[in-house]
């Protein structure tokens, strides 16, 4: 049963991946998250955009628009939240972990913080990691963020 | 009493330069204010051997300006703003309002020749209501070459890493790789680039050109040589997320300002593992002979509308997704580059009236 939802799940995914990808692909059109979303359902949108994010190697802008829009989906979709924690911690996604980290401001402190601490954690052992993310959480709007 | 009056109309034609030489060109510079029509009526000479000019307008923000109108030395209008506009075709940005604003001429070979003698172009100054603005001070400069030969050119260009991305080993890495194959791009379009690598310590946040980070982007242009393209490798484009590259203008402003630069966003060209694999690094090189392409003159040859097209002949008006990717999916002026998930076709090629437009710009010299 578990295995025909996650595969329905799939099959969703695909279309959307496909739209998504054809949105995000040219040079000057940035990430009009607003767009994508509409598109469906978050329950269909978001684990698209993941999948793109992870899946859409070339031309690498498109990984990174549909990763920013997970980051506005942040606090109120888990798969996106579970995408954020994965990135963060992630040294092979560490740019999509910093898209993360741009809308850390918009998170309520309670979701803010945790993944500011799986931030440090990854900035002790990533140099590059740790050259773009601390500023980051420097610059937080979030006091405890910043106190990390 | 009639010679004061029609000393002071001599002196509001437009002699009232400052005149220079930088980096072979020669320099006209001014600072001007609206008349009560709104504008700036502006009359230089063009010398003999001057082949074309860049005059760039950079009005008192918030306003901005727009070109109306230029007239040839036969007092020959070769630009109307009316006619360019009507005729539904991307020629300059100058037919666009912006806070700063240039103007190339000529910019196609239909466009003919320089002729020596007194120019004029006429520029509306624009307030936040779409209204023209009398009494605004502009920062205005002319600047022309003296290039005979539209088939061979230089372009120069500084390279600055602003922020943390000049200490990261693998940025610069990727950068210094795409600008080797960024001028193996444009020496087949008889385009001599040479390059130089700067570096900037500013931790705040870098913005779009004309959107954000004024301040830095006039500071970077002015420590840049005149007539060299200030491009600008930052860590994303903040408030522009996802853009992964911005030219300032269309030509781009020939004087320092907050759009006379171009940048890239280091993140969006690596992509998610902040590595940049080798297909990752000629993306990179077309994305910069992309932008400078815009910032030397160049527009798209079709908008992803479909209903948008440059004023080019040589560039065919097709008008699907389909027939657009027939005609342009190898041209560096395309606006998107066509792909798989995982590869992308080269996009190397130009028409040889895009090649002109470059070969007619002050920027390419």
């Amino acid at each position: 049963m578990i295995w025909l939802i996650a595969l329905l799940s799939v099959a969703q995914a695909k279309p959307l991946t496909a739209d998504i990808t054809t949105a995000f692909t040219p040079r000057h059109a940035g990430a009009d998250c607003d767009a994508i979303h509409a598109l469906g359902s978050l329950s269909t949108v978001v684990p698209a955009l993941v999948e793109t994010a992870e899946t859409v190697t070339m031309p690498p802008w498109v990984g990174t628009r549909a990763a920013h829009c997970v980051s506005e989906l942040i606090s109120v979709d888990t798969v996106a939240h579970d995408a954020a924690i994965r990135w963060i911690s992630d040294d092979t996604r560490s740019g999509y972990g910093l898209i993360m980290l741009d809308n850390l401001d918009s998170l309520p402190p309670e979701q803010a913080l945790p993944l500011a601490q799986l931030a440090i954690e990854h900035a002790t052992t990533s140099q590059s990691f740790r050259r773009y993310a601390v500023p980051r959480l420097d610059r937080s709007l979030h006091p405890a963020v910043r106190a990390l | 009493m009639r010679h004061l009056w029609l000393l002071a109309m001599v002196a509001g034609c437009g002699q009232d330069w400052t005149e220079s030489e930088s980096s072979g060109l020669r320099l006209l510079d001014t600072t001007r204010t609206s008349n009560l029509n709104g504008q700036h009526r502006l009359a230089f000479d063009v010398l003999e051997g001057e082949t074309a000019f860049l005059v760039t307008i950079d009005p008192e923000a918030p306003q901005r300006a727009v070109f109306l109108d230029v007239t040839d030395s036969d007092k020959q209008t070769v630009f109307d703003i009316d006619v360019v506009s009507e005729a539904q075709r991307r020629l300059t940005g100058g037919q666009f309002t912006l806070s700063t604003v240039s103007l190339n001429w000529p910019i196609r070979e239909q466009d003919g020749a320089l002729t020596a003698g007194q120019w004029r172009t006429d520029v509306g100054i624009i307030d936040a209501e779409d209204l023209f603005d009398a009494g605004v001070d502009s920062t205005i400069r002319v600047a022309f070459k003296q290039d005979s030969d539209f088939t061979a050119g230089d372009v120069r260009a500084r390279v600055v890493f602003v922020g943390s991305v000049g200490e990261d080993e693998e940025v610069v890495r990727a950068t210094e790789a795409a600008v080797a194959q960024w001028q193996g791009l444009y020496a087949n379009f008889g385009l001599n680039l040479t390059v130089r690598f700067d570096t900037n310590a500013s931790t705040e946040p870098v913005g779009a050109p004309g959107e954000s980070s004024g301040e830095l982007f006039e500071l970077l242009s002015s420590e840049s040589d005149v007539g060299e393209v200030t491009v600008v490798i930052a860590e994303r484009i903040a408030d522009n997320p996802g853009i992964q590259g911005f030219a300032g203008g269309v030509p781009g402003p020939i004087l320092p300002s907050d759009r006379s630069v171009m940048v890239l966003s280091a993140i969006d060209n690596g992509g998610g593992d902040l590595l940049f694999s080798e297909q990752e690094i000629v993306l990179l090189a077309e994305t910069m002979a992309h932008e400078v392409g815009h910032f030397i003159g160049l527009f798209h040859p079709v908008e992803l509308t479909f209903d948008t097209w440059d004023a080019l002949d040589d560039t065919p008006e097709c008008d699907t997704q389909a027939s657009c990717e027939a005609a342009y999916s190898r041209n560096l002026m395309y606006p998107v580059p066509v792909c798989s998930r995982t590869a992308c076709t080269p996009q190397t090629e130009m028409t040889p009236a895009q090649r002109g437009v470059m070969h007619r710009s002050v920027w390419a010299n």
